[in-house]
């Protein structure tokens, strides 16, 4: 696991990961599929970082797993890319796809400076987009 | 992969005065500025946020050139009170989201947030909305 990835478990994935107190989903909610979603970006996530966290002792076992790795953070990017333009229509929507954009956000320990694939930075954007679409429904 | 550097949102937390967390949780009609009587927690930023994106157009559109005219000046004073605010609201963060979506907007109308300050407003934004999840 790099520098970079093991930053994820620091302060930026705790928030990412909490619990959503007073918030209930329900099972008409909207943004139902939007929730599954981000949910699953980042148990993706996750096993990324589990699979990175794994002690490789040898050039050849770190070879060996690299595929593994690869195909984790595909997995990742892939669902994070199906999630990013899913529009939602509820705070609760919002407030995942948040949750999702933060646990694929990357803090660089060193150097205090942050690592974001371009998955992570659509995700992001497109929670802002949609707290704002969502604002101006209520407003 | 891109890198950017994410300024404060986390080190702000701590210095959110308790008082300011404890304001009453807002709805998404409220939060629009004006439609509460008493002052609101985050009026000074609700204020700037609306006033930003004038001031954003004045740089793009003006006359002026280099960083040390009274357009660019007010512009800069604007966007760093922006970005050093932490909201204490829902109505907050929202005023700060528009904010992020004048500096991300295109002369076509699609927006960019890379390279601007909306790109790290949006992961600001982000932690502020989780941060103040409990209260919505």
């Amino acid at each position: 696991m790099s520098t970079a990835r093991r930053g994820l478990l620091g302060g930026i994935a705790a928030l990412a990961v909490s619990p959503a107190p007073g918030l209930v989903l329900s099972a008409s909610c909207p943004d139902a599929e939007a929730i599954r979603l981000a949910e699953g970006v980042i148990e993706a996530e996750a096993a990324c970082c589990a699979a990175h966290d794994l002690p490789t002792p040898t050039e050849e076992e770190e070879q060996a797993r690299q595929p593994e790795r690869d195909r984790l953070m595909g997995v990742v990017s892939e669902r994070a890319e199906a999630l990013a333009p899913l529009p939602v229509a509820t705070l609760v929507g919002v407030l995942a796809k948040a949750r999702a954009a933060l646990a694929v956000a990357t803090k660089d320990a060193t150097d205090g400076e942050i690592i974001v694939h371009d998955y992570a930075e659509w995700l992001a954007y497109a929670a802002l987009e949609d707290l704002v679409r969502v604002a101006e429904g209520e407003a | 992969m891109s890198r950017r550097t994410l300024l404060g949102g986390l080190a702000a937390l701590a210095a959110t005065p308790a008082a300011a967390l404890m304001a009453p949780p807002l709805t998404y009609a409220e939060a629009t500025p004006g439609r509460r009587s008493s002052p609101h927690p985050d009026a000074e930023l609700i204020r700037i946020c609306a006033e930003h994106p004038a001031r954003l157009q004045a740089v793009n559109h003006g006359s002026e050139e280099g960083e040390d005219g009274p357009i660019w000046q007010a512009y800069a004073q604007s966007r760093d009170a922006i970005h050093a605010a932490v909201p204490v609201t829902l109505a907050g963060v929202v005023a700060k989201a528009r904010a992020a979506k004048a500096e991300a907007l295109n002369a076509d109308g699609t927006e960019s947030p890379n390279d601007t300050p909306a790109g790290t407003w949006a992961w600001e934004l982000l932690n502020d909305l989780l941060r103040l999840e409990g209260q919505l």
